[in-house]
């Protein structure tokens, strides 16, 4: 860059500090000449193509000629200087801690804590039932199982609602976990199939739907899955499964 | 660089010999909590390893408790170490800390022998009080609680004895006091049973929530203080305005963001409100750990007396933010939480949490103390090994953490928002490649942060261990 000439002011004076035409374009301030405070450097480049720009910068002086030890390390050190070798904070001698507010008062708040999650805990003890969360408003799609007495039972609405999710949408089953209900020769029993719905399968995942399903509807479900999927095992009647229940 | 080896003015403090012991056996516990992540990471790839003999949960279990207590007892040990020059003089009750310090030692040997040998029972009084709680994170008899409860008393009577002893009280003590209140008092939280699951875990999160994100988060503020007066000499006023700030903000979000385990266990509904607004603001104090810790840091141009202990302190920053905030943040709010409860992403996030905020901090105290151990102190500290023993556990606890996002997040995809939560969306997320190649991502990452963990502890036996001459001689 084609630096003819540099100017360097401080603060508001209208005359510069120093005009300076050769490299290296270095100015030598002397904190003593300035007051205690904040200054302002102000550096107006000139180019050769007559064009110029100028950049500000903030200083401070202090006639502080000492630092905190724990500051030297902020700069080189480029001159003689004075160091405290002790924080100014730690020469303080304030009043000697309180034992009410350092030691009784912990004391209180720790009995304190204490005692509260005791007494929600006795509390506990009263409160058997849970308190569901009402997560539908958030949820996209939890099938959620209430029985349905009285209305007409849909085996194929009730399958997909309660078995779909485990034995799969064409009662195909999944892997070695969850046996396929199409083409399975068990469900020729419709006694079988009517207790391992009411009851399910202890020991495995397969749940008991005994007190969520009225007769009805664990006929209706028993009759789906015996004849749907190529199944052709017959139909089930509401007076089989509360013969059986 | 230069480096000088300085001869120890004086005999270490006898609180700061007992720091030590605190420190060795949390280093040990690190090793023994990895072995048991290695053993789980691999049951994942192969479930049938050691089943029977040494179960997941069981693995699981040793691995997160011994978490607990090694960055607990590096925690305390800190304390130990700083107590006694911050007020100028030895720990009052010095003998009664050593006792209990062993009582402890030999307290978690019977708990961790009685787990792996007997571990359940009747389910009656007896099995609480005697084998086990089930309390995660915290899983003790009762009979070790109150040993523990014991310890933290006696702890809390060294600081404050020491503290009004010295008869001065700075701002540093001040919030350290009210902090150990808070924090031993909430342990007992944790020691109740009742037979309402909802009530039993309200009270379990406070001791679980409650401490990580308010208790110890406060207890590293001060320890980081106490280690960044060291560290770089940054002055009193700086740190303890920084700690206000800190704590307030701390306690102004952690202690209401509770509500993000209580979203659904079962409480009252005005939780999904408390909750996901307060825990929402808790990175706000972490950003500020942050900006302190890199300001404080440039300001003194990286000029440390120490040079592995400040880079922990810098990696303890970012990776509390990241770990704790971000990773957080993630998840907390309930919209989101409903989809992502449960899954590996909460995993990914209590290992980049933990590992950031508190097993930096440790291992920044324990290069300090390391530091001050031998005979002469090396200044700066520096050495070639610890950069990479620091540059792989940051890289392989990533590699782990990246493992856990990416299954967690195809749980989250796959199994909760696609397919609805039912059985076979549970199968198809858990068969899903997304899910099962990260089992091994996890287990090599995992090789390589015991191999990080190795060369962590060779350096911490041989950091400043050069003869004196030869350090000398490199200063001209
Ligand atoms: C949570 C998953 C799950 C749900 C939901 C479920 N099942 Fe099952 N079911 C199973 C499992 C697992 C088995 C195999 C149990 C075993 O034999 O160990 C099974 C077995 C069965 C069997 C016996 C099959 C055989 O080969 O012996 C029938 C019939 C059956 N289920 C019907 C139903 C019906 C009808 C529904 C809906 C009302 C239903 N299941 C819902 C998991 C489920
Ligand atoms: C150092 C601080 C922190 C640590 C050590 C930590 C650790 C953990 C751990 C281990 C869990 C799993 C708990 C379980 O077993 O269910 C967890 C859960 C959680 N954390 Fe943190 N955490 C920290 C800070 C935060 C912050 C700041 C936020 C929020 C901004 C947050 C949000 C959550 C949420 C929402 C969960 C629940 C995830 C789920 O749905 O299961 N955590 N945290
Ligand atoms: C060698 C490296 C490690 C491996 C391979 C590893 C592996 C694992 C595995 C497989 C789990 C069980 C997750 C599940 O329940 O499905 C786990 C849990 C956990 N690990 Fe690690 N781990 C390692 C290191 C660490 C470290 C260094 C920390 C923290 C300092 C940590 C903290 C945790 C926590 C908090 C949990 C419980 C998480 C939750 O349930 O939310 N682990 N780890
Ligand atoms: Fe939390």
């Amino acid at each position: 860059m084609d630096i003819v000439r540099v100017e360097a002011y401080v603060d508001g004076s209208g005359a510069p500090l120093a005009t300076i035409t050769e490299p290296p374009f270095r100015l030598r301030l002397d904190p003593a000449e300035l007051g205690e405070g904040i200054h302002v450097l102000t550096v107006v480049t000139e180019y050769r193509d007559g064009s110029s720009d100028q950049h500000r910068y903030v200083f401070d002086v202090t006639r502080k000629n000492h630092t905190f030890a724990g500051h030297i390390s902020q700069a080189p050190l480029r001159a003689p200087i004075e160091v405290d070798l002790v924080d100014a904070v730690e020469i303080e001698n304030p009043a000697p801690p309180s034992v009410f507010l350092y030691a009784v008062l912990p004391l209180i708040l720790f009995l304190g804590v204490v005692a509260v999650s005791w007494w929600i805990s006795l509390r506990a003890e009263s409160r058997v039932a849970d308190q569901p969360t009402k997560i539908e408003s958030l949820a996209r799609s939890v099938a959620r199982v209430a029985p349905t007495a009285g209305a007409a039972a849909d085996g194929a609405a009730l399958y997909s609602k309660n078995c779909a999710g485990c034995h799969g949408a064409e009662g195909q089953g999944m892997g070695a976990v969850f046996p396929a209900l199409a083409g399975n020769e068990a469900l020729a029993d419709a006694g079988y199939v009517v207790d391992i719905i009411l009851e399910g399968k202890p020991g495995s995942s397969m749940p008991a739907f005994g007190d969520r399903l009225s007769d009805e509807e664990v006929a209706a479900l028993a009759g789906y899955i015996r004849n749907s999927w190529g199944n052709g095992f017959g139909p089930v009647t509401a007076a089989d499964v509360a013969a059986r229940r | 660089m230069n480096a000088f080896a300085l001869r120890q003015p004086k005999e270490l403090f006898e609180s700061q010999k007992l720091a030590l012991w605190y420190f060795a056996v949390a280093v040990l516990l690190f090793g023994v909590q990895i072995i048991f992540g290695l053993l789980m990471a691999y049951q994942y790839i192969d479930p049938e390893f050691l089943y029977g003999k040494l179960s997941f949960m069981t693995n699981r279990t040793l691995h997160v408790n011994a978490m607990i207590v090694w960055l607990l007892v590096g925690l305390m040990g800190g304390v130990y170490w700083f107590l006694p020059l911050e007020t100028g003089r030895e720990v009052v009750g010095i003998k009664l800390a050593k006792f209990i310090w062993w009582v402890i030692v030999a307290g978690v040997g019977v708990v961790v022998l009685v787990y792996a040998f007997v571990q359940v029972g009747p389910g009656n009084a007896y099995t609480l009080w005697f084998i086990n709680e089930g309390r995660e994170y915290v899983e003790a008899p009762r009979w070790a609680d109150f040993a523990i409860v014991a310890w933290v008393a006696i702890f809390l009577f060294n600081v404050i004895a020491t503290t009004l002893a010295a008869r001065r009280i700075t701002g540093l003590l001040g919030v350290l006091i009210f902090d150990l209140v808070a924090l031993g008092a909430l342990y007992t939280a944790g020691m109740h049973y009742t037979v309402n699951v909802t009530m039993d875990q309200y009270l379990w999160w406070w001791v679980v929530h409650l401490w990580v994100e308010a208790t110890w988060e406060v207890l590293v503020g001060v320890v980081m203080g106490w280690s960044l007066m060291y560290l770089l000499g940054t002055p009193r006023k700086l740190i303890e305005t920084w700690l206000f700030l800190e704590v307030a903000l701390v306690f102004g979000t952690g202690i209401l963001g509770l509500g993000h385990h209580y979203f659904w266990i079962g409480t009252p509904e005005y939780w999904i409100g408390l909750g996901g607004f307060f825990s929402a603001l808790e990175p706000l104090p972490l950003v500020a750990m942050v900006v302190h810790a890199v300001y404080d840091s440039g300001a003194h141009r990286l000029h440390t007396v120490n040079r592995p202990a400040l880079f922990w302190a810098i990696a303890q920053a970012f990776g509390n933010f990241i770990g704790a905030g971000v990773w957080g943040f993630m998840q907390t709010l309930p919209q989101i939480n409903m989809y992502s409860h449960g899954t590996q992403l909460a995993a990914a996030h209590g290992h980049f949490s933990f590992f950031g905020a508190y097993v930096g901090t440790v291992l920044t105290l324990v290069y300090i103390a390391v530091q001050n151990a031998r005979k002469r102190v090396v200044v700066p500290l520096d050495s070639r090994l610890w950069p990479w023993a620091y540059g792989f556990l940051i890289f392989s606890i990533i590699g782990v953490v990246a493992s856990f996002t990416i299954s967690g997040f195809a749980q989250t995809m796959i199994e909760r928002a696609e397919l609805g939560s039912t059985w076979n969306a549970y199968i198809t997320s858990y068969t899903h490649p997304w899910y099962t190649n990260t089992h091994w991502w996890r287990f090599w990452m995992g090789m390589l942060f015991l191999g990080a963990y190795v060369a962590l502890v060779w350096d911490l036996l041989t950091i400043g261990r050069k003869p004196a001459a030869a350090v000398e001689a490199a200063h001209d």
